[in-house]
């Protein structure tokens, strides 16, 4: 796949929320929900956002579709500068979005047909009769028998609602869905059959996946780039094989420290993180990651790292030591 | 009342979305009387010319007869059939009613879904409105806005709708703040659905559920409203057969004909009654709480 | 707290002034000329004169709203089109008769609410119950004027134990007079507010008993007459303060219909016959005095309530 042009580019999005209080709303402080967010979305290809919960990765995606206003950063769709005179309509036409909870993000009044009409019907394209036709496909594509399509959201199981939620997302052919979440609501069995879903339609319409998710193993499924967020910034980001199987940041490394491995012959240590995820009210000065760093120096109280690449595979590690970092003897 | 959905829904699986709440409504306690009532009132109301024995506003016999077997009701003071005229003012009645409750929906409705969803300045200023007409008790609302139009059905009508309209405004407000968060919400969004196709097909059709418990609330305190109003001389004016005029002329003619001032209010009473049962009714069916009563003021 | 009550007394500000705008222009809304609303039709040319030059109808229209309004502020209301006295001396003599009289139907409807709520949260199932659901449906579907009528046949006009017109009897004057007099019109009010407050107290009773205090209470052996009245009444009773507080602002001049029927001179009465003789300065400064202290009484209940009840916090 060598495709020549990104399709969604992503440069130093930053997400502030002010924090007011009092009578006259005066502004206390600000939560830096993202802080300087880069990365670059290939044609077909997906790119695996993973972080805790609070770690600013939905509001990243968010906010790289302009679903909610970001504070400042630029963002290209097959290169055209999308900003906020763009519109959402027009975006809406090359970057759609599955959300988490199935349920709750499909409109309950609508059948599911009707529901997978929505962004036609929004958009004007073709009259009701050719609209409900084309949802009947849309949800057949996604592995809903026509018979399904009357009934309204809660007659259908989690695994098929989300299923519905992503005919819908396919409906006005996008460059880009942004995927949020979209299998943690969901049993793991049923999480397999829509992955594997996922993989069939990225297959067959070269979509690209923006895929948020807070479940290493779920993206290592998926996706063919991965970046690791903590607290509003990208600590990591590189191929698939690169972080999964040397990964150079502390952070990435006790993640993936607690993702099980289907092999008892491997042993590992566990890294286990103390503390939470800080306030991101006030990050600290240097590194955001010293307060629960085992590894922390002076120099990450200091200066905050840059991201920057570390090896000829474009691997970029935000580490003061991401070259001693290597693991050594484990890989995998 | 679609009371049909539950016999005919498809053997394979019921549409539980819709279905779930009629038939609950049917297994609450009040709801299927309050609708069998209002059912027959609706009948009598369309069918007025058919079941009034006499004339309503013409002498059918002698002055303040006692019921029996000609007049049911017996007869008022100018000799005209109460019985007949009862059924009249049902239609009177529930004109007032529909009218004034369709007014208040479909003005607040929109203003409250529009506040709750652009918020800012707009919320603000509605907000403040709706302070405002909540601050005066709805029956003395009516009355001021009567003193300033005039009386009469219309009039009546309007101010009694105007009165009621901030309570939809609140509620649709509320409602739409709980929804604007919703996914769905975010997803029409996300679909690049304008702000008013937003408003118009996502959020309002989800929060019709308590809007239509606030209707029928409405209806119950415009028809209470209606009749107190007539019975001091400011709703409808005579000799229109309305209930509150007719108990208001009663009360010169208590020892004569005490049923004159009996079974017009029972009437009246029955259909708040029956109103306010259909309401709570849907309450349970619908899993709200909203006592929406004590606000609309419907105190006589 | 401070704050909070701050808060909301700036909130007045916009709402007050749109009382006053909708209040003040009431006079402009009539169909006829102004002067004329104010002084009725039949009224001297001296005196319509006088009316013009206190609407100030020659200066621009937002300068007439100023004129008015800085006279409202300090009370100045005018006289009334009817009888020529100050509106402001009229009022304040019918607030103490409306005060009094709320407070005699919010004690009956409390003394006929409280144990009513109680029976239907204790026994949900009995026939008692069954009856009490009956009883308050039909409280707050008759009307109370009709509960008048049939009031003043029972025991005015056929038994005569209390007098069909009820005159405003101060309780500090004569205690006995004042409860003959006020009885009946506080009934028809206590029996409507007997049904809202009882379904209050029967679902917010329910509540707490359902709570884990009261699981907890019962475990630890505590005896059911003070599980119920130690434990769980008293907290079901704080929200009831609110909707009593509610209730005392709809009793200033929502009671227009039973004072009428009773000829009771509260200020509903005097805005009725404001109504009907179209002394519109009256109607002015009583919708103004409501809103006002709708909104007073609404802020006390909440901070009362927030007093009450430690778990409430004001924002």
């Amino acid at each position: 796949m060598a495709e020549s042009s990104p399709v969604l580019e992503v440069d130093n999005l930053v997400k502030h929320y002010p924090i007011r209080k009092g009578v006259f709303g005066r502004e206390v402080g600000r939560v830096h929900a993202v802080d300087g967010v880069s990365f670059t979305l290939w044609p077909g290809r997906s790119l695996g956002l993973v972080g805790e919960s609070g770690s600013g990765k939905t509001t990243a995606g968010r906010a790289a579709m302009r679903l909610i206003e970001p504070t400042s950063g630029d963002v290209r769709i097959a290169g055209e500068p999308v900003t906020a005179a763009t519109g959402r309509r027009t975006l809406a036409r090359r970057i759609a979005m599955v959300f988490q909870d199935p349920m709750g993000s499909l409109n309950p009044r609508l059948s599911a047909a009707a529901n997978v009409a929505e962004p036609l019907r929004i958009h004007r394209i073709g009259d009701p009769r050719s609209r409900r036709q084309r949802a009947v496909e849309l949800l057949e594509q996604v592995g809903l028998r026509a018979d399904l399509a009357e009934r309204v959201p809660a007659e259908f199981s989690g695994g098929q609602r989300q299923r519905i939620g992503i005919a819908r997302a396919l409906a006005l052919s996008p460059q880009v869905i942004v995927l949020d979440e979209p299998v943690s609501a969901l049993d793991v069995s049923v999480q397999a059959q829509v992955l594997n879903l996922l993989g069939r339609l990225q297959e067959e319409l070269g979509v690209a996946f923006l895929f948020i998710s807070h479940d290493l193993s779920v993206v290592r499924h998926v996706c063919d780039q991965v970046a690791v967020m903590y607290l509003g910034t990208i600590v990591e980001i590189g191929s698939r094989e690169q972080i999964y199987q040397d990964p150079r940041h502390p952070y990435t490394q006790a993640l993936l420290s607690a993702v099980p491995i289907p092999d008892p012959t491997v042993e590992r240590e566990r890294i286990i993180l103390g503390g939470d995820l800080p306030n991101p009210v006030d990050p600290p000065a240097g590194c955001r990651f010293q307060g629960r760093c085992p590894k922390v120096q002076q120099v990450c109280i200091d200066t905050n790292p840059e991201l920057v690449v570390r090896s000829a595979g474009g691997q970029a590690v935000a580490c003061h030591f991401a070259d001693d970092n290597a693991v050594e003897g484990e890989s995998r | 009342m679609t009371t049909t959905d539950t016999a005919v829904a498809p053997p394979t699986q019921p549409r539980v979305a819709r279905a779930g709440v009629v038939g609950k409504f049917l297994r609450s306690t009040t709801g299927p009387i309050g609708a069998g009532v209002m059912g027959i009132l609706l009948l009598v109301a369309l069918g007025a010319d058919l079941i009034a024995p006499y004339d309503p506003l013409a002498r059918a016999g002698a002055a303040l007869q006692q019921p029996g077997g000609e007049f049911w009701f017996g007869t008022d003071e100018l000799g005209r059939d109460i019985f007949s005229r009862v059924v009249h003012g049902t239609r009177l009645s529930l004109q007032t009613a529909v009218g004034a409750a369709a007014f208040a929906g479909v003005v607040g409705l929109p203003l409250g879904v529009l506040a709750g969803y652009v918020g800012g300045a707009t919320d603000a200023i509605l907000m403040r409105i709706t302070d405002f007409v909540l601050a005066v008790p709805g029956i003395l609302f009516a009355l001021v806005v009567v003193a300033v139009l005039g009386s009469g059905v219309w009039n009546l009508t309007l101010a009694i709708g105007i009165g009621a309209t901030p309570t939809f405004i609140r509620l649709a407000r509320a409602s739409t703040l709980s929804l604007r968060e919703q996914e769905y919400v975010l997803a029409a969004r996300s679909m690049g659905a304008s702000p008013f196709d937003i408003m118009a097909r996502t959020i309002t059709p989800n929060i019709m559920g308590p809007i239509i418990v606030q209707i029928i609330v409405t209806a119950s305190v415009a028809i209470l409203v209606a009749a107190a109003l007539s019975f001091v001389g400011l709703g409808t004016p005579p000799p229109a057969p309305s209930w509150g005029g007719m108990l208001q002329s009663s009360r010169a003619y208590l020892f004569q004909q005490v049923w004159y001032a009996v079974l017009p209010g029972v009437v009246l009473a029955v259909t708040i009654a029956a109103l306010d049962a259909i309401g709570r009714g849907m309450q349970v069916a619908l899993g709200t709480r909203t006592a929406g009563r004590a606000k609309v003021g419907g105190m006589g | 707290m401070v704050s909070y009550v701050v808060r909301r007394l700036l909130q007045f500000i916009p709402v007050l002034f749109l009382a006053s705008i909708a209040v003040w222009a009431i006079i402009y809304a009539v169909p006829g000329s102004p002067a004329t609303a104010l002084v009725g039709t039949d009224a001297t040319p001296e005196a319509l004169a006088a009316a013009e030059e206190r609407l100030g109808l020659d200066k621009p229209v937002p300068l007439q709203y100023l004129q008015w309004v800085s006279g409202a502020v300090v009370g100045d209301f005018g006289d009334s089109a009817i009888n020529g006295a100050p509106v402001l001396g009229q009022l304040a003599e019918r607030i103490p008769a409306s005060l009094q009289l709320a407070l005699f139907s919010l004690t009956i409807g409390l003394l006929l609410a409280l144990p009513l709520g109680i029976v239907s949260a204790l026994k949900p199932r009995s026939v008692l119950t069954k009856v009490i659901n009956v009883y308050q449906a039909a409280a707050l579907a008759i009307p109370t004027f009709w509960v008048g009528i049939l009031l003043i046949i029972g025991l005015a006009v056929k038994r005569n134990v209390f007098p069909s017109v009820s005159n405003f009897v101060p309780l500090w004057v004569d205690p006995v007079g004042a409860f003959r007099n006020t009885f009946l019109p506080a009934l028809c009010l206590g029996i409507y507010i007997s049904g809202i407050i009882a379904r209050f107290v029967s679902a917010s009773l329910k509540d707490s008993l359902a709570q884990d205090y009261v699981r907890t209470a019962r475990a630890k052996g505590v005896p059911e007459g003070a599980v119920i009245s130690k434990h769980a009444l008293r907290n079901a009773l704080l929200p009831t303060v609110t909707v009593v507080g509610l209730q005392i602002g709809e009793f200033l001049g929502g009671t227009v219909v039973t004072e009428v029927v009773f000829s009771y001179p509260g200020l509903g009465r005097l805005i009725y016959t404001a109504v009907t003789g179209r002394d519109y300065p009256i109607i002015q400064a009583a919708v103004l005095f409501i809103v006002i202290a709708f909104l007073l009484i609404n802020l006390i209940v909440d901070v009362l309530y927030a007093l009450l009840d430690p778990r409430v916090r004001l924002e």
